[in-house]
C-alpha cells in the first residue's frame, strides 16, 4: 500500500478541513495566534517521526501492536460523527433524524472503505479541489462584506494558550500522519512539510476572513465557518450555502472512510469484515457523544497526546526490531 | 451424429483424396445451400474450387481465378507441385493462405475466400476474392463533429484497418489479426504503436483476451467486460470510438485498440474519465474557444446530473436558500400542483426517458409524430391542466439538454439523475452528498491495468492538465508528447 507524498499531505489536510468547518471557536486575533502556536508545537513534536522513518522499516498493518491505531481511529471517528451531527442537527431534540443521518453515513463509509488507500487518496485530492473552489467562492462573496475595523474591534475573551490547547485537542490527524508517512517512505518529509505549510495557510486565511467578515458576530454563532458562508454571498439573487453543505458532508465522508479503511485494514487479521464493526462502533459512539452537553475538549486533548506518544513507541519499537534483523543490517551496509 | 461431426473436425487434417475431402466438407457444412463447389481439372489434376455464395465477388473470382486456372497448361508431377506453381508463380490474388486442416478450410470459405483443393494433396490454397456487400464509409452516427473528418469505421475490420493505416503511415503502427468466438470465428485486430505502447500493458491485454471463452462475438459489448476490472464500476474504464482520427490520436498516446469484425465501434484501452469531454472539434479551433467549450461540457455534465435533485432538495428542505422572487414564483407554480415536488419531477423525468427510448426505436417515418405527441400534446397539455408546473418542466428540460452535450456519459447520467433526484428528495442536500461521495469513491477506485480512471486529475499530473483544464496550442503541444505511461 504505497502513497505519493501529495496524496498523503492532502488526506491529512482533509481531516484538518473538517475541523476548520466544524469549529465552534469564534474567529479573533487570539484564535489565529493560538492556532499558529499550536501548529508550531505540533510541528516540533512530530519532527522526530522523520528521523525514525529514515531507518529501513515497512509499516505492516497486520502487527498486533497496531491495534492501538485502530482503537484511536474508532474513537476519533466517533468524535467526527458527533461533530458532523452537531453541525447538521444543532437541535439535540431531533434524535430520530440524527440517528438516520448517522446510520446513512455509516452505511456509506462501509461501502467506501472497500477501496484501496490510493483510491481514497485520489478521492481526497478531488474533494480538496472542491473545497478550494468553494473557498474561492467564499472569498469572492465576502469581498463586499469585509470590514477592516472588525480585526481590531474583536475583543478576546479567552487567551492564546487556551486556543492553542483547543487546537491541539482537535489535531487527531497527527496520529494518521504516523501511518501515512510510513507508507509514503521516500518523500514523506516533503509531504510532511507541505501539510503543515498548507494547514497554516488555510487555517489563518479562514480565521482572518472570518474575523474581518463577522467581527463580534462570530461570538454568537455556533459554527462560525458557516456564518462566513451566510454573510458572503457572491450573488445578490442566489445564495451559495448549498455548496458548503455538500462540501462539508463530502469532507466528513472522506474523513470517516479513511478512519474505517485503516482501522479495518489493521483488524482484518483478527476479525472478519471489520469495516462493519468499525463503522458501527464509530456511529454508536458518535450518537452517544451527541447527547453529551459538556465540553469534551480536555478528554480529546489527553486522547491525542496519549496516542501520539503511543504511536512514537510503536514506530520506534517497530524500527528497532527490524534494524536488528539480519536482512535490515544487509540493507544498511 | 451432428454434434459428433462438429466436435471432431476441429483438429482434423485434410485427406489426400479429393472425393474424401469433398464428402467430409459436405458433412461438416451439413450440405449448406450457400456452399458452392466447382469441379475443374487443372493440368490433368482433378481439383475443386469451394466458395460461399454471396461472400465473394463473381467478377473478381472469374477474372482472377477461374479464367487463369482453366487456361493453365503446365506439366506437374503431382498436386503439391501444382499448388506450389499456382501459389508462387501465378499470384492469382494478393492474399493466398494455405490450409492443412478442415477447420481452416471451413473458416476461409465462410470468410469469403475461394478455396482450391486438389486430388493427391493434403493442403488447400485459398484466394482472397471477398466481395460481400458492406456498408460504405459513412459519417459516424455516435460521434459527430463540424470541422473534422466525416468518415467513420464500418463493420468490416479490414476496411477499418485501412482507415487507420491511411492516417498512420508509420512503420511502427502494428496490426495483429486473430480469431475469437468458438462458433462465430470473429476476426479481431489489435492495433498499437510499437514505439509508444507499454509492453506490460500489451501483455496484460492479450492475457485478458485469452481468458475469453465466448461462442460468439457480435459487438464490442461482448468483449469490454473481459477487459475491465471485475469490480463493478459506474463509468467505463475502456472507451469506444467510431472515428479513425480519434483512434489514431489515442494510439499515439500509447494505448491499444481492439477492432472487432461486425461492429464499427473500436475499443480503446485504457480509457480516462476526462476523455468523455474531448472531441476532435476541440483541436480544429482556437485554444480559447476549445477551452470555453470544454468548460461548458464540464458544467453541462454536473447540471445534467445534479440539477433536478438539487432543485427538489432546496425547494423542499432549504427554501431559504432561494431568493425571494424565485421562491414566490416557485410557490405560486406549485400551489395548484396535485403532486408533491419529488413525485412530479420523477414522473416528468420518467416520461422523458420513455419518449426518448420510443424515439430511438421507432422507424424514422413515425419518429416525427413522437416529437409532436411528446412535445406539444403531452408537455403543453400537462402544464395547461396543472398536472405539472412550468418551472419543473423547465428544470427537467435544462437537465436533459445538458445531458446531450456529453453523449458518452448518457447512460450514467440517465440512471444517476434518477438516483440523485430520489436521494435529494428524501434526504435533502445530505442525501445528494452521500450519493455524490459514493459515486466519487467508485470513480476513484476504478483503474484498468493500473491506469486510474481519474488521471490526470487525481493522481494530479500538472503537465497533463494542459489538455484538461484548457487546450493548449499545438506549438506547445508538439513538445513533450503525452503518453498514458505518464499518468500511471
Amino acid at each position: 500500500m504505497k502513497l505519493s507524498y501529495g496524496q498523503m499531505c492532502i488526506i491529512v489536510l482533509i481531516y484538518r478541513i473538517f475541523i476548520i468547518m466544524s469549529a465552534t471557536e469564534p474567529y479573533c486575533a487570539a484564535w489565529m495566534a493560538g492556532s499558529a502556536l499550536s501548529l508550531g508545537v505540533q510541528f516540533l513534536i512530530m519532527l522526530p517521526l522523520l528521523s525514525i522513518l529514515k531507518r529501513p522499516v515497512e509499516f505492516e498493518f497486520r502487527g498486533k501492536k497496531n491495534i492501538i491505531f485502530s482503537v484511536f481511529f474508532i474513537i476519533w471517528g466517533a468524535v467526527t460523527f458527533r461533530k458532523f451531527i452537531s453541525v447538521m442537527h444543532p437541535d439535540q431534540r431531533s434524535s430520530a433524524s440524527a440517528l438516520i443521518s448517522i446510520l446513512l453515513l455509516a452505511a456509506v463509509c462501509i461501502y467506501c472503505s472497500g477501496v484501496t488507500l490510493r483510491a481514497a487518496g485520489r478521492c481526497s485530492v478531488i474533494v480538496f479541489g472542491i473545497f478550494i473552489f468553494s473557498l474561492a467562492v467564499l472569498v469572492l462573496g465576502s469581498y463586499s462584506g469585509i470590514k477592516a475595523d472588525n480585526f481590531s474591534h474583536v475583543s478576546d475573551t479567552k487567551g492564546i494558550i487556551s486556543y492553542a490547547v483547543r487546537d491541539f485537542a482537535q489535531s487527531g490527524e497527527l496520529v494518521l500522519l504516523f501511518i501515512l508517512c510510513a507508507l509514503t517512505r521516500e518523500k514523506a518529509a516533503k509531504g510532511f512539510n507541505l501539510y503543515f505549510l498548507i494547514r497554516l495557510i488555510i487555517t489563518q486565511a479562514t480565521a482572518l476572513l472570518g474575523t474581518l467578515v463577522l467581527g463580534r458576530l462570530s461570538y454568537h454563532l455556533e459554527f462560525p465557518f458557516f456564518g462566513i458562508c451566510s454573510f458572503s454571498q457572491p450573488f445578490d439573487v442566489q445564495r451559495s450555502d448549498a455548496l458548503f453543505v455538500i462540501v462539508f458532508s463530502m469532507v466528513c465522508i472522506v474523513n470517516l472512510t479513511i478512519n474505517t479503511l485503516i482501522s479495518s485494514e489493521i483488524l482484518k487479521n483478527f476479525i472478519k469484515k471489520p469495516q462493519y464493526l468499525t463503522a458501527l462502533l464509530m456511529a454508536a459512539g458518535g450518537y452517544i457523544l451527541y447527547f453529551l452537553s459538556y465540553d469534551t475538549i480536555i478528554i480529546e486533548f489527553v486522547l491525542v497526546a496519549v496516542f501520539i506518544a503511543a504511536s512514537y513507541i510503536i514506530m520506534a519499537a517497530g524500527t528497532s526490531e527490524t534494524t536488528n534483523h539480519p536482512e535490515a543490517k544487509k540493507v544498511q551496509e | 451424429m451432428d454434434m459428433n461431426i462438429k466436435l471432431d473436425y476441429q483438429d482434423e487434417k485434410l485427406d489426400a483424396s479429393l472425393d474424401v475431402k469433398l464428402k467430409r466438407i459436405k458433412e461438416i457444412t451439413q450440405e449448406s445451400s450457400d456452399l458452392l463447389i466447382n469441379d475443374v481439372t487443372v493440368s490433368g489434376i482433378k481439383c475443386s474450387l469451394l466458395c460461399c455464395e454471396g461472400m465473394l465477388s463473381t467478377s473478381t473470382i472469374t477474372q482472377l481465378v477461374l479464367v487463369p486456372l482453366t487456361n493453365l497448361k503446365i506439366t506437374c508431377k503431382n498436386s503439391e507441385e501444382l499448388l506450389e506453381h499456382i501459389n508462387k508463380n501465378m499470384l492469382l490474388s494478393v492474399d493466398r493462405p494455405l490450409a492443412d486442416n478442415y477447420a481452416d478450410v471451413i473458416r476461409l470459405i465462410n470468410s469469403g475466400f475461394a478455396v482450391l483443393i486438389t486430388h493427391g494433396s493434403k493442403q488447400a490454397l485459398a484466394f482472397g476474392v471477398q466481395g460481400y456487400n458492406t456498408r460504405g464509409i459513412d459519417e459516424p452516427s455516435s460521434d459527430q463533429n463540424v470541422t473534422g473528418a466525416h468518415d467513420g469505421f464500418t463493420e468490416t475490420v479490414r476496411t477499418n484497418m485501412s482507415l487507420v493505416r491511411r492516417r498512420m503511415k508509420s512503420p511502427f503502427m502494428k496490426f495483429e489479426l486473430f480469431i475469437m468466438g468458438k462458433k462465430s470465428h470473429t476476426d479481431l485486430c489489435l492495433c498499437y504503436m510499437t514505439d509508444r505502447v507499454s509492453k506490460e500493458l500489451l501483455g496484460r491485454i492479450k492475457k485478458s483476451l485469452k481468458q475469453i471463452d465466448l461462442e460468439t462475438i457480435l459487438s464490442s459489448g461482448y468483449i469490454i467486460p473481459f477487459l475491465e476490472e471485475k469490480k463493478p464500476s459506474i463509468f467505463d474504464s475502456v472507451s469506444v470510438t467510431e472515428r479513425p482520427d480519434v483512434l489514431c490520436s489515442k494510439l499515439l498516446e500509447g494505448r491499444v485498440a481492439l477492432m472487432i469484425d461486425g461492429t464499427p465501434f473500436v475499443v480503446v484501452i485504457p480509457g480516462l474519465f476526462s476523455e468523455n469531454f474531448q472531441t476532435m472539434d476541440d483541436y480544429n479551433c482556437k485554444p480559447y474557444y476549445a477551452a470555453f467549450i470544454r468548460w461548458i461540457k464540464y458544467a453541462a455534465f454536473f447540471i445534467a446530473l445534479l440539477l433536478p435533485g438539487v432543485y427538489v432538495s432546496i425547494a423542499v428542505y432549504y427554501p431559504e436558500f432561494l431568493n425571494r422572487t424565485l421562491l414566490l414564483l416557485l410557490a405560486q407554480a406549485e400551489e395548484n400542483a396535485p403532486l408533491s415536488l419529488i413525485t412530479e419531477s420523477f414522473i416528468v423525468l420518467l416520461m422523458y426517458e420513455i419518449i426518448k427510448e420510443a424515439g430511438v426505436r421507432l422507424p424514422k417515418a413515425i419518429g416525427g409524430a413522437v416529437s409532436i405527441v411528446a412535445g406539444i400534446i403531452i408537455g403543453d397539455a400537462a402544464v395547461d391542466s396543472g398536472l405539472i408546473s412550468t418551472p419543473m418542466l423547465t428544470i427537467i428540460a435544462i437537465s436533459v439538454i445538458s445531458g446531450f452535450v456529453v453523449p458518452d456519459l448518457s447512460y450514467q447520467i440517465t440512471v444517476f439523475r434518477f438516483l440523485f433526484l430520489l436521494s435529494g428528495g428524501i434526504f435533502g442536500l445530505f442525501g445528494i452528498s452521500l450519493l455524490g461521495a459514493l459515486m466519487l469513491f467508485n470513480v476513484c477506485s476504478t483503474e484498468d491495468y493500473d491506469y486510474p480512471l481519474t488521471s490526470p486529475i487525481s493522481p494530479f499530473k500538472p503537465r497533463s492538465m494542459r489538455d484538461i483544464i484548457t487546450r493548449v496550442g499545438f506549438r506547445k503541444m508538439q513538445h513533450g508528447n503525452f503518453t498514458v505511461e505518464k499518468i500511471k
